[in-house]
């Protein structure tokens, strides 16, 4: 019994010892969360909020939004709650420079993330070097943008086009081993020009048999196809590749399916994953759909065994009504990079990073999104793995989804630091 | 043969379509404005078309309501935004520069576009069922859908019905005398004012009609419209401004030349338009129907 009640005879010892461990702690929390810390990190956010790609934006604002309020809600970054400034992408890179400049100079964000067009990413690129501004470009698929700028302020947090091009050579030689004949439909400007190279640089290095039997382009959302798809027609290629987007591919689609266009040819689209959802029924069967070189799509990897992907669709679909396409979790793999960049400087630094220790920290740096993880290279350039398959009509949800789906690692499907592109497609097997 | 044949199918196709956007042309020609908001009409009527479309089709009634709908879509549209933009923006500036003209309507147009947005989303808007019911048939060996014949029967009665209402009608020989003069008209007792408003509201309800006719062919989706604007308004430089003979051989000259150019050099699909405009405009300022305006003094 003694032996019991002796402990008792001095609890208040017991008490103020652990009373003082927890201050401690708490002081020592405390201190490292307001050592030097801002009382917001303010972001800037700029991305299509009008206009025909305004399919695209909405997708990304949304999936912005919702992180942004998740991380408050846990506390914000490191204890610092983040507030975002919403930028239309809208109105050229003219417009786009002044409100780069607007951003920085007049809202003084600390960071900022967006840019969808190729245009407008190529356009602010130099600005953000010249003000130096962190700049987390979150879409914008040109390759230029990191191989032919030597970039220390912006980083891009997806693969660029060239993956999306090379994935659509390798898998459409994977089901057509025989293939002889390719057409292309594509939208005159950067981005279809420079995907439709980069496709047949790769189809052919891959095959060189391959014969290009016509091209067809069209102006930026033409919304009107029938001569294209006449041509296409009488042209009776094997395979026809295609990178419209957003309203006009849907427009196409519709037009194309109307007209046979999918029995006749294996047709690629390479952004088609994005519009699923709108096109509800009328996604034609078997159609080689990507949602561009992006890691996975709401349904890969399974949510129901990846628990950061069962999260963000649940949200995402709760809050929205819609599943998060492409756009969306390109956005998350931006705002999430950024994130892991901030707390491992900070970790390094022990205390709030400056943006030159931000920057260091992101270089190298590999985190964790709901569909894989992303690697920022040296070059400024992330890469991740990327998905392909055909698609397939569900029932179950009343859209297409991805069938006999492919993923393809990052060493199959992008060039590798300090090789440009072009020299890299030479090389492919 | 194979080739012409396609090409000239094509060539009405597209006409048809750019035709159906020709009230901008009969607003120009009795307003004398130059209305950009047209493009936001023309949407206005295909959003509100498709939307009660798919609502028929939701309800599980016939689909061949769908091509009912497409028509009330429109005649809301044009009769709603018609008489409302004409009385509360556009009367203000007729008689004043072109720049204030431009300015405002482009400001409607910007209005109407984040309107459509504030209603529907951005998502497009999808309804084929009216463009795949009547099936398709193959010409040349090229699969055509029975809709773009629709169209281009659309584009020709359209055009018959609206040069009959202005010439043969008692409304059109009031409208042609308040064009070639407003103040004589007003001095003879027509109520001008009125005039207008029925002619703002006309070229509206083409508008909405063009577009809810074009929509099941299309994804109606933000900003759809601004592409066929700008070629609408390349269509009735060359015709002539004002002038609807003039936007239909427009518009039939730009189908050709566009769908020659695809099947034949398609590089050159976009240029050919406005170097077809620029030939034509060199050797005729005013369009091929054009008439030169006197200027009073």
């Amino acid at each position: 019994m003694s032996r019991f009640q002796k402990p008792y005879t001095h609890w208040w010892l017991s008490l103020c010892s652990i009373g003082l461990v927890v201050c401690i702690i708490y002081a020592a929390v405390v201190a490292a969360q307001t050592k030097g810390a801002p009382k917001e990190l303010k972001l800037g956010f700029v991305d299509f909020f009008s206009g025909s790609a305004a399919i695209f934006g909405v997708s990304g604002k949304n999936a912005a939004e919702l992180l942004v309020e998740k991380w408050n809600k846990e506390g914000g970054i490191k204890g610092v709650p983040v507030k975002m400034v919403e930028v239309d992408e809208n109105g050229g890179p003219d417009k786009q420079v002044t409100e780069y400049r607007r951003l920085v100079l007049d809202e003084k964000v600390d960071a900022i993330v967006g840019y969808t067009s190729s245009a407008n990413c190529l356009a602010i690129a130099p600005l953000a070097e010249e003000l130096q501004t962190l700049t987390v470009v979150h879409i914008c698929g040109t390759r230029r943008l990191t191989e032919e700028n030597k970039l220390k302020y912006v980083f891009r947090t997806s693969n660029h086009q060239v993956a999306d091009s090379v994935m659509a050579a390798r898998y459409v030689l994977a089901v057509k081993p025989e293939l002889k004949t390719v057409a292309g439909a594509n939208e005159d400007y950067a981005w279809g020009r420079d995907s439709w190279d980069d496709f047949k640089a790769a189809l052919l290095q891959l095959k060189p048999d391959v014969h290009i039997v016509g091209e067809v382009w069209t102006k930026i959302q033409a919304g009107e196809y029938s001569a294209e798809i006449s041509k296409l027609l009488s042209l009776k290629p094997e395979v026809v590749h295609s990178t419209f987007w957003g309203g006009g591919l849907v427009t196409f689609v519709k037009q194309a399916a109307a007209r046979e266009l999918f029995k006749n040819s294996l047709v690629i689209l390479p952004v088609l994953e994005q519009s699923f959802q709108d096109l509800k029924n009328e996604t034609p069967e078997g159609v080689i759909a990507l949602p561009r070189a992006t890691a996975g799509y709401f349904l890969y990897p399974d949510p129901q065994s990846h628990p950061l992907q069962k999260e963000f669709v649940e949200a995402y679909k709760a809050r929205f009504g819609r599943y998060p396409d492409y756009p969306a979790y390109r956005t998350y793999q931006a705002f999430a990079g950024l994130k892991a960049a901030y707390e491992k400087a900070m970790d390094q630094a022990g205390r709030w990073p400056k943006t030159e220790e931000v920057m260091k920290a992101f270089e190298d740096l590999t985190w964790q999104t709901p569909i894989g993880p992303v690697t920022m290279r040296a070059d400024h350039q992330a890469v991740h793995a990327g998905i392909v398959g055909l698609s397939k009509m569900s029932p179950q949800f009343g859209f297409a989804i991805m069938a006999q789906l492919k993923e393809m690692a990052v060493d199959q499907i992008m060039p590798p630091v300090g090789i440009k592109s072009t020299d890299w497609l030479k090389t492919l097997k | 043969m194979a080739l012409l044949t396609i090409v000239i199918l094509d060539g009405f196709v597209f006409a048809a379509v750019l035709f159906l956007s020709v009230g901008l042309t009969l607003i120009f020609g009795v307003l004398r404005i130059l209305n950009i908001s047209h493009g936001g009409i023309y949407a206005l009527g295909a959003y509100l078309g498709t939307y009660l479309a798919l609502k028929v089709l939701d309800l599980g009634l016939s689909p061949y309501l769908t091509y009912v709908m497409l028509l009330v879509g429109a005649v809301i549209i044009g009769v709603i935004t018609g008489p409302l933009l004409e009385r509360l923006f556009l009367r203000r500036v007729y008689g004043q520069a072109e720049a204030i003209q431009l300015l405002l309507t482009f400001s409607i147009l910007l209005i109407l576009d984040d309107l459509i947005k504030l209603i529907w989303g951005t998502a497009p808007l999808m309804v084929s069922t009216p463009s795949t019911l009547l099936g398709h048939v193959s010409f040349a060996g090229i699969t055509y859908t029975w809709y773009h014949f629709l169209l281009i029967g659309i584009s020709i009665v359209f055009g018959g019905a609206l040069v009959w209402l202005v010439r043969g009608t008692r409304f059109g020989k009031i409208v042609v005398s308040v064009i070639n003069d407003r103040e004589i008209s007003i001095a003879v007792g027509i109520n001008v004012n009125r005039i207008y408003t029925l002619a703002f509201t006309l070229g509206a309800l083409c508008a909405a009609l063009g577009g809810a006719a074009v929509a099941p062919t299309i994804a109606v989706a933000p900003g759809f419209a601004v592409e066929v604007g700008v070629q609408s308004f390349a269509v009735i430089a060359i015709g002539g401004m004002g002038s609807l003979e003039g936007a239909a051989l427009g518009a039939l000259l730009v189908g050709l030349v566009r769908a020659l150019a695809i099947h034949t050099f398609p590089e050159l699909e976009l240029v050919v338009i406005y170097v077809l405009m620029l030939i034509v405009l060199m050797v005729k300022p005013e369009g091929l129907f054009g008439e030169v305006e006197l200027r009073r003094i």
